[in-house]
């Protein structure tokens, strides 16, 4: 098409004009830029006979890669668990593993892998907890649906924390006991259920293939326990525990808690914190949780039994020459130690500020002991310092600690402290009390007894004598603490 | 790969349906979900897909066919005459019953439902089936719904149309069934290669893009029509005739696009798109790469969408704003604009010419724009403009000194000299943009002839 130039206003004077318009031009002759007119159009969209434009682009809606299938969850130790599962997805860029606590969720994002992995193993998870985990294929943000649940449950216990005593009508007997948290109103948030135990459904002791069994419990008054600044109504709760996981079981004792001192409310019962320590190595540090010993592991009885004397002790004198075998008994403050229990080697650290100090020594078991099975130790944590035993008496800064044969069985229970590193002073901020007491078969009445042990040697300041031939049995065990009790009961509630 | 797109509606859902590596995922407008159940036996299977009495019937060519009805899948049947033919590839859904046809065996046999069911045990090979050409040799490629009761069967080298009046149904349709060829010699050349434009079917031919309905009207005059695609012949040659099997359209609004396979490209690379309303080519868009493709209608609102060679499903932005720079992205990418006149002889064939100037008009844009003089085949000369979507000009020159306003307030001209330059024979101009977006009103070049030299 052609267009004389007397047709165009501000162009100068030339012959001929081509022209190729695209516009409303009313004084041209209007031409479409279109496939028509033009050599090329590419990304050009004309939708009216008024111009020619870029065309929109595109957004994608993001379909999702194929989910991945075949998710198995396998347990590894009481920190891992490995997962396996089959990816479908050609164009996936990543896979995505989820983990919750809560069957169907919500998850929370473990890790991005990339797209070809079909295994990952979990760790540093807590022990004696079911996990759930779901697997997602992805293309950049775009998640595929998720794969199957799978679910596996580390070994080890669970740390049972916020057991609340439940009592009855006069306040004088516990019925039941719950995990709680911060309960709003004991009496009614804290109904007795008919003296069971009571786990929450979201504990994770559900679910675990692991029973919660309350072997024991007694109840001892304050006044009793502490003195006479506490009147006859105030209850310390004990509650004795077995926890039964799929490969060990556990013997759990309560203690009273300072929330108890504070607030003289019903909650008595604190928790002993056990077992949160990995089953390979665990820490004794103090104020920390304590480690235990698995069932059926060579090696564990190898722990920590250490115990301290200071040659200035008032009661020094006391303190046994040494353990009934020849063995001198250690002085000194110990300060720290971790115990590797696949090696059984025991790292210790310790002071010695005192110039009168004998020595410093470590013991292990007797090596005459094997400790293979139903190895089981209990623990008190008596944080902060349980009054009127260990303050102001110098006398228990004596080693003490005992042998207890049980079934024709040792059973091993001592006294010791651990002291800050970098605190040249004794420090009684953390008592603990251990006990390892080995049964072929752990029994009720086994546990029975240990829990009440422990009382009366954590509570009742009893010394237990190794080298007394006569514990060959509960009877004789009792009636020796009988005995040390000046004819009392040295068990505040019946008889083991 | 996506291997099939269906829009699926009834009064409780709306989903897309994708099928990718062989396995359905819907998407409701929000996210996608993989639909279990069902797999299509491979992932690079073309999936055949036709929503009848709310529910979707799904074939891969293979298995027995699979009824979805939104959240689970149930077979349509084993092999058994009374059940939904195994190995269709083809699906319409078409007067109340699913029409299926496209099994390799029995290329040219259409198999028929029952009335306002196509499950299992609603279909009757041997009395509601009929062959279209009765073995002449000419596969059917698609089928497709037309007005009043008309079927438009697309075969590979003909085109056949079947009267399916309820009222008129014959009892045996294997004898009975009325049609007739509407042309010989052209055909369809994909399962997908069509698309009803309102009344008509557009399809991609041997020799390009035709219309029916032009066939139709040219029928009584016992001559063939041209295709409709012959201002864009040159695309037209260079569709891989070896993938054309893959070409798959639409209609969107005024648009029909045709997503074609150019050079030695085994799947669609480029779009071809006419405009029905004015009945012009748009051009063609580069960087989709559509396998299928879909209209959906999320909340009543149309969109365009499309399954592409990377699996992912595409939705053109076409009804965002207009001056937002990020319309004009591919998943923000920008993508080229190129708009090449035609090469003008300024009136006389004979005589060498002197250019003179160039005027570009833009209603609107942002981007860079490279402007080309190419004379007798050679670029003469280039330059750059930037216009914005303000109206302002940037770069380049604005010898005119004041807004070029037409119906736009926002319309910026470029104009540049480019006296000087070599004589020519004949010349045309080059607008192209690596990214961006403009909004072109005209182009104008001038020259003076030089008839001395003539």
């Amino acid at each position: 098409m052609s267009l004389k130039n007397d047709q165009l206003d501000d162009e100068p004077a030339y012959e001929r004009v081509e022209s190729f318009a695209g516009g409303v031009d009313a004084f041209r002759r209007s031409t479409l830029i279109d496939a028509d007119q033009s050599q090329l159009l590419e990304n050009v969209i004309v939708r009216d006979n008024y111009e020619a434009r870029t065309r929109p682009g595109i957004r994608s809606l993001g379909i999702p890669p194929l989910m991945p299938t075949v998710l198995t969850a396998e347990t590894v130790s009481d920190t891992e668990i490995d997962l396996a599962w089959t990816n479908n997805a050609p164009d996936a860029t990543a896979v995505n593993l989820y983990r919750s606590t809560v069957s169907s969720g919500p998850y929370a994002l473990v890790v991005v892998l990339e797209p070809d992995v079909t295994s990952y193993s979990d760790s540093e998870l807590v022990a004696a907890t079911q996990y759930f985990y779901i697997v997602k294929a992805a293309i950049g943000n775009v998640e595929s649906n998720p794969s199957n649940e799978a679910a596996a449950t580390t070994d080890g216990f669970p740390l049972v924390t916020n057991l609340m005593a439940v009592y009855d009508a006069d306040n004088a007997e516990v019925d039941s006991w719950r995990n709680e948290t911060a309960p709003t109103d004991p009496d009614t948030a804290l109904s007795p259920t008919g003296g069971d135990l009571v786990i929450n459904a979201n504990d994770p002791l559900i679910g675990n293939h692991k029973s919660v069994t309350i072997i024991d419990q007694f109840s001892v008054l304050l006044a009793d326990l502490y003195g006479g600044a506490y009147s006859t109504s105030q209850l310390s709760v004990f509650l004795v525990v077995k926890l039964e996981s799929n490969d060990r079981t556990l013997m759990q004792i309560s203690s009273p808690d300072s929330a108890m001192f504070g607030s003289r409310t019903r909650n008595l019962a604190s928790v002993i914190n056990i077992a949160q320590t990995s089953q390979t190595s665990g820490s004794f540090n103090p104020g920390t949780t304590s480690a235990y010993f698995p069932l059926g592991t060579a090696l564990a009885p190898l722990g920590l039994m250490m115990s301290f004397g200071d040659a200035d002790a008032p009661d020094a004198s006391s303190i046994p020459a040494d353990d009934g075998a020849g063995n001198i008994l250690p002085f000194g403050i110990v300060t720290g130690g971790t115990v590797d229990y696949v090696t059984g080697d025991i790292n210790v650290t310790y002071l010695d500020p005192d110039p009168d100090a004998i020595s410093v020594s470590f013991r292990g078991f007797p090596s005459a002991i094997t400790f293979k099975e139903n190895v089981v130790q209990l623990a008190t944590y008596g944080s902060p310092p349980v009054p009127n035993i260990f303050d102001t008496n110098a006398v228990q800064l004596a080693p003490q600690w005992g042998l207890i044969v049980l079934n024709n069985q040792p059973i091993y229970a001592e006294r010791y402290q651990f002291v800050t590193v970098g605190v040249p002073e004794l420090d009684y901020s953390n008592f603990y009390f251990n006990a390892y007491i080995p049964f072929d078969t752990l029994t009720d009445e086994g546990l029975k007894f240990a829990g009440k042990l422990a009382y009366a040697m954590v509570y009742k300041n009893q010394l237990l004598d190794p080298n007394d031939p006569s514990f060959t049995d509960v009877s004789a065990i009792y009636n020796y603490l009988q005995d040390r009790f000046n004819g009392g009961n040295p068990f505040p509630v019946g008889v083991v | 790969m996506i291997k099939g797109l269906f829009y699926y509606d009834t009064s409780a859902l709306e989903q897309l349906l994708a099928v990718k590596d062989a396995t359905v995922f819907a998407y409701d407008n929000s996210g996608w979900t993989q639909i279990p159940g069902w797999t299509a036996d491979a992932p690079d299977i073309r999936i055949a897909m036709a929503q009848g009495i709310d529910t979707v019937l799904i074939s891969d060519g293979q298995g027995p066919l699979q009824i979805y009805n939104g959240t689970t899948f149930v077979s349509a049947g084993e092999a058994n005459p009374a059940n939904a033919p195994i190995g269709a590839r083809i699906l319409v859904w078409h007067t109340g019953r699913m029409f299926a046809s496209g099994i390799a065996a029995l290329p040219d046999t259409i198999f028929v439902s029952n009335r306002l069911d196509f499950s299992s045990g609603n279909w009757n090979a041997v009395s509601r089936s009929f062959r279209i050409g009765f073995g002449d040799g000419d596969p059917i490629m698609a089928m497709a719904s037309m007005q009043n009761f008309t079927l438009c069967v697309l075969k590979q080298n003909s085109i056949w149309l079947v009267s399916t009046d309820p009222l008129h149904e014959p009892a045996d349709f294997s004898t009975n069934q009325d049609y007739a060829a509407l042309s010989q010699g052209i055909g369809c050349v994909g399962n997908n290669a069509w698309c009803a434009y309102q009344n008509d079917v557009l399809f991609m031919a041997q020799d390009g893009i035709r219309s029916v309905q032009r066939m139709q009207s040219a029928a009584g005059q016992w001559q063939l029509s041209a295709p409709i695609s012959q201002p864009i012949q040159p695309y037209i040659d260079r569709i891989n005739r070896n993938a054309w099997g893959g070409i798959c359209a639409k209609k969107y609004q005024e648009f029909a696009f045709f997503f074609v396979p150019l050079d030695n490209s085994t799947t669609n690379n480029c779009v071809l798109v006419w405009n029905g309303r004015l009945g012009k080519w748009s051009g063609i868009f580069t960087g989709w790469n559509g396998q299928a493709v879909e209209i959906t209608r999320f909340g009543g609102v149309n969109k365009f969408v499309f399954g592409d060679t990377a699996g992912l499903v595409q939705q053109w932005k076409d009804s965002e704003s207009l001056t937002d720079d990020a319309t004009y992205t591919d998943n923000g990418v920008g993508y080229p604009t190129k708009l090449w006149s035609r090469s003008g002889l300024f009136g006389d064939a004979i005589v060498n010419k002197t250019a003179y100037n160039t005027i570009v008009r833009f209603s609107q844009g942002n981007a860079t724009v490279n402007l080309t003089w190419v004379a007798d085949a050679a670029v003469a000369t280039t330059w750059t403009a930037q216009p914005e979507p303000s109206g302002s000009i940037l770069g380049g020159e604005d010898l005119l000194g004041s807004t070029f306003v037409l119906q736009s307030t926002a319309a910026i001209s470029v104009k540049r000299g480019i006296r000087g330059l070599k004589a020519f024979n004949e010349a045309y101009i080059r607008l192209e943009t690596d990214t961006g977006w403009i909004a072109v009103r005209n182009l104008t070049f001038s020259a003076f002839l030089n008839p001395l030299q003539g």
